[in-house]
């Protein structure tokens, strides 16, 4: 069973800033200038506009089951045996989420920082450091959270700050001229990941105070949503659409175009920061929803029975999830759409239904 | 074969650990989810040194969903800069 912590709506609002931004600040700007070009920026505005109104949606989902996780929403709405294949459908998605995240991470690591390490040592690393958080419990994650989230935000505002004297604002012009089907054609990728992958906070949203969950709901999309946003618009800026369209990392390769009075270079590691901080909670959160979702679904009494086991697996699976990022990339802008979009938006959309419905009989 | 050998045995005392914290909970099912868990786990760890059969999320995935993911692939394809 899930443990009886509350989590403030600020912690809460942090967590889905890092769920968010997690893996995406550093492949997103790739993503959307493969398609919108000088336009991508607008893709993630729009991606972002749509992830506003997801939160709307998990919303009026939790505020019809107050103090009640997914899990147990789904058993409530479909009734015991729908509700637990439900559950195991959502547990096997929020798998998925924690490792392609993980395996994400480990290609960076030894493409970028760590060449010659093998990515099995890495992803041991990180799956020790997630187990450690995940036996704590969601109330030392969100905690940590807190601690880490003013590093990451000044990071950012570092590497915003720093590469801007290297825009070139022709670069996006002419704004919204051309390409406008592609740009918009840009914002599909963009909802899959990392907008719908925010239903797993569905399932921690029982621990957050009622009145603030909403709201923290609804900042921590926005902020999460703009930064993506800034992130990719700087992206281009300075690197150009082709640029950014064609590098895997670019957001990496931006923090390499820092230089200041010609003595500060190659300050790339400020990005490395934000994200190894955003990714750590996204595997970690994921890790924790789907140790949860097995425990209820087997009715265990704690839910740290089922973590070690699952580390192993999560550190397995992850290894072999895909061969190397652009395959990670192929599934991202193919499966991943209707995989997300069937978790994220079909069932909590029929989730919504079915209680009204029962509300009304 | 060593590495599969000290993977073993870390997995044998980590399990020793853990098993003692779910003997606290006096719950069958706790300890025989720990104890499957653990066989699975087990083989997945030594499945890397042993190169033994892993299903691949992403290909199990694919499969999946393949014929509603083409055309959504194909369409988003017609869109990207070539």
């Amino acid at each position: 069973m899930s443990e009886k912590v509350r989590i403030s709506g600020a912690q809460f609002a942090i967590l889905v800033i890092m769920n968010v931004l997690g893996t995406a600040i550093i492949i997103v700007p790739s993503i959307a200038a493969s398609f919108g070009q000088q336009n991508g920026w607008f893709s993630v505005l729009l991606a972002t506009l749509f992830g506003i109104g997801l939160v709307f949606l998990y919303y009026l989902i939790d505020n019809n089951h107050p103090n009640k996780n997914l899990y147990e929403q789904l058993e409530d709405l479909f009734g015991k045996w729908i509700g637990k294949f439900l559950s195991v459908l959502f547990i096997v998605f929020f798998f998925e989420i924690a490792i392609g995240n993980l395996r994400v991470m480990g290609d960076f690591i030894i493409t970028q920082i760590l060449v010659n390490t093998p990515i099995e040592v890495i992803m041991l690393l990180a799956v020790i450091t997630c187990l450690i958080a995940v036996r704590m419990g969601i109330e030392v994650i969100s905690r940590t959270a807190e601690i880490f989230f003013p590093y990451t935000v000044i990071a950012i505002i570092l590497l915003i700050t720093l590469v801007l004297p290297e825009s070139e604002i022709t670069h996006i012009q002419p704004v919204l001229q051309n390409n406008i089907a592609a740009t918009l054609a840009g914002v599909i990728p963009l909802l899959g990941y990392p907008f719908l992958e925010l239903v797993v906070m569905l399932a921690i949203m029982k621990h957050v105070n009622k009145q603030k969950a909403g709201r923290g709901f609804l900042v921590g999309m926005t902020i999460g949503g703009l930064l993506l946003t800034v992130v990719t618009l700087m992206c281009l800026v300075v690197l150009g659409s082709d640029i950014t369209a064609r590098n895997v990392y670019p957001t990496y390769v931006l923090g390499k175009k820092i230089s200041v009075a010609d003595f500060l270079d190659r300050i790339e590691i400020l990005v490395a920061i934000i994200w190894f901080f955003t990714i750590f909670f996204k595997i970690t959160i994921s890790f924790y929803v789907v140790a949860i979702g097995v425990s209820h679904t087997l009715n265990l009494k704690n839910y740290k029975t089922t973590t070690i086991p699952l580390a192993y697996v999560i550190m397995v699976f992850g290894f072999f999830a895909s061969p190397n990022i652009i395959s990670t990339r192929i599934f991202l802008s193919s499966t991943w759409i209707p995989v997300s979009l069937i978790f994220g938006l079909v069932i909590p959309i029929v989730m919504l239904v079915v209680g009204f419905v029962k509300k009304k009989i | 074969m060593f590495i599969a050998i000290i993977v073993l045995l870390l997995s044998l005392i980590l399990f020793r650990f853990e098993y003692s914290q779910v003997k606290k909970l006096k719950s069958k099912k706790d300890k025989w989810t720990l104890l499957v868990g653990f066989v699975i786990g087990l083989y997945c760890a030594i499945s890397l040194p042993l190169d033994l059969p892993v299903p691949h999320m992403n290909r199990v995935m694919d499969q999946l969903v393949g014929p509603i993911a083409k055309p959504i692939a194909t369409m988003l394809q017609s869109f990207r800069i070539k």
